[in-house]
């Protein structure tokens, strides 16, 4: 199998430690090119600034964020954006986990330990198909809704009518629940249209919980 | 007035040796001198005005395919007609020591590796040497930056009641626990390999700012590193411009938003705030025209190009009103006063003379002209550079 996922760590202690937890050795699976730490960390790397279309063979480029400077960093999400692939940061720094839609493609922000977790064996054994695995582990859908479901319910309290653009930034639902139960036009937003949305995405939780 | 005389007064306003305020004068002195000439007034203002025009601003046609400067010129802060130069990269790079490998900074806002410091006093010690490096130039960059960071880091006195009635505190959120917290030390010297980012704030401190939801040192130190870095991580740089439409512009203006997703970049990220609020409450003022766009694009040199404008509008001021070449007060020259160290600063539109400009009034580069000619612009347009 061709390594279309690439994961670049600059700290081999620490993949060794998590990894350790896990039970896991990450060079054991086909699907993963992992670049941790030595010179082969540095020269992929360099190939950000030097040679972005070295990622070209790559589907899922992961990486940690404080390993790169905010121009690697920029260099990146541009090429993402153009070449409809997915960049994944962790960081010991990052609070929450957040999916953006990045032009085409898509940037996951992640914690540290969030990601090397259960979420991304899983990923892997599913050969990097749904990076919403990685992100919210084996019940993402479920997971997800229950977050949707808890955070239109808190906004509703609050809610004044608002444009659509900004009830879906404010929320910050994934694509696939907007895709899925957010099936209105752009404009003004009204309470009860929230409601109604809320109370499918209700229902919905209730079928997969049988 | 006399032809040889209106030729006098051209060749003077063409002599380079002329300062633009010298120019100036001699326009005055000509208007006076031709209003008794009749009717030939007008044709001979407006050639005048051209030259002068010509000479103070080194009018340069814009290139096909894009409105990017053509320039000549070399200025300097000093010279009368020109932009400011700044330095914004180099508050970059004195913020980067919060990021880089090879600084005890880092260690203020990321998790300590193991062994890395021998314990709280080691790790204050080594941060205050370096701080004692940057300290100074942070302070001519930006001094509410500069003194952001120095409380956060130093001020020990966090949290106490000052004379005026008001706690000292860091930052936009005015938060009252930091690095030099007396409760932080005693937590870390309580007991063998403590983690500083996972000390409890105390009850004290959290009554005072229990609308914060902050509980452990970790959310304060991540409180900090949003604002001195738009992070691509929490989206924060759409959720300003969500936060201002609705609450400044209101709903009654359409924002469109392109490529705001995904970037981050050092800043003092108040300080942009109350920029981007300014700049929303001129769109505001001109409710004729409820497009507004705001584009983020990545330009050659590392820069971050944030572009807030609003569609159709034009500027109603002459190109060379001394509001528009050198606003000393008003909205814009706050935006100059607070950008000053963190980005540069333009307006670009169409004048009344129906010919587009930019006006840079904040420059990296010396050898930005204070006015360009450019080819097109959407409406009234803000621009802000910042530097990776």
């Amino acid at each position: 199998m061709i390594n279309s996922i690439l994961l670049i760590e600059d700290r081999p202690n620490r993949q060794r430690i998590f990894t350790q937890d896990l039970k896991i050795d990450l060079n054991d699976f086909p699907i993963l090119k992992n670049i941790c730490g030595g010179d082969d960390f540095y020269l992929y790397k360099e190939k950000i600034s030097s040679e972005i279309a070295f990622f070209g063979a790559y589907d899922i480029i992961i990486i940690h964020r404080s390993a790169l400077t905010p121009e690697e960093r920029a260099l990146l999400r541009d090429y993402v954006d153009v070449k409809s692939k997915i960049l994944v940061f962790f960081s010991g720094g990052i609070s929450y986990t957040l999916l953006q839609k990045i032009g085409k493609g898509q940037l996951l922000t992640v914690s540290s330990e969030d990601f090397y977790s259960e979420n991304l064996v899983l990923f892997l054994n599913n050969s990097g198909e749904e990076i919403l695995e990685l992100a919210f582990g084996k019940f993402w859908e479920l997971n997800m809704l229950v977050g949707a479901h808890e955070k239109i319910t808190f906004y509703i309290l609050k809610y004044t009518k608002k444009p659509l653009s900004v009830v879906l930034d404010d929320l910050d639902l994934p694509q696939w629940i907007i895709d899925k139960y957010v099936k209105m036009e752009d404009g003004m937003v009204e309470k009860d249209q929230l409601i109604a949305i809320n109370k499918t995405i209700h229902a919905d939780i209730k079928k997969k919980l049988g | 007035m006399a032809k040889d005389k209106y030729d006098f007064i051209l060749d003077l306003i063409e002599n380079k040796k002329l300062t633009p305020s010298q120019r100036e004068w001699v326009l005055r002195l000509s208007v006076k001198e031709m209003k008794n000439d009749g009717i030939e007034f007008d044709e001979r203002l407006r050639k005048i005005e051209e030259k002068l025009r010509e000479c103070n601003f080194k009018k340069i046609e814009p290139q096909s395919g894009n409105s990017k400067l053509v320039s000549s010129g070399i200025n300097t802060q000093s010279q009368e007609g020109n932009p400011i130069i700044h330095n914004p990269k180099k508050t970059v790079k004195l913020l980067k020591y919060f990021t880089s490998n090879d600084k005890n900074l880092k260690y203020s806002t990321h998790s300590w590796e193991f062994d890395k410091f021998s314990g709280y006093d080691h790790f204050m010690e080594s941060i205050e040497k370096e701080w004692n490096e940057i300290k100074d130039e942070l302070r001519n960059q930006n001094f509410r930056l500069y003194a952001k960071i120095s409380s956060f880091l130093f001020q020990k006195h966090l949290g106490d009641k000052k004379d005026d009635g008001y706690y000292v505190c860091w930052g936009e959120k005015k938060l009252k626990f930091g690095w030099s917290s007396s409760y932080l030390k005693d937590f870390m010297s309580s007991g063998e390999n403590r983690d500083p980012f996972n000390c409890p704030i105390p009850e004290q401190i959290r009554l005072i700012e229990k609308e914060r939801n902050l509980f452990y040192f970790e959310d304060y130190v991540t409180v900090f590193k949003n604002e001195i870095e738009i992070r691509e991580d929490s989206n924060a740089l759409k959720k300003i411009i969500n936060s201002l439409w609705e609450n400044e512009l209101s709903y009654d203006f359409q924002v469109k938003t392109e490529g705001v997703e995904g970037y981050s970049f050092f800043t003092d990220v108040a300080i942009f705030k109350e920029v981007i609020k300014l700049i929303f409450r001129n769109f505001k003022s001109r409710p004729e025209f409820p497009n507004i766009n705001i584009r983020v694009e990545k330009e050659h040199g590392n820069i971050i190009l944030i572009k807030l404008a609003q569609l159709e509008s034009k500027c109603r001021r002459i190109i060379d009103d001394p509001k528009i070449i050198s606003p000393d007060g008003g909205d814009l020259g706050t935006i100059i006063k607070s950008m000053k160290g963190l980005a540069d600063f333009s307006i670009s539109a169409i004048f009344p003379d129906n010919k587009n400009y930019r006006v840079n009034y904040l420059a990296s580069n010396n050898l930005v002209e204070l006015i360009e000619r450019i080819e097109f612009t959407d409406g009234f347009t803000y621009e802000l550079k910042f530097y990776l």
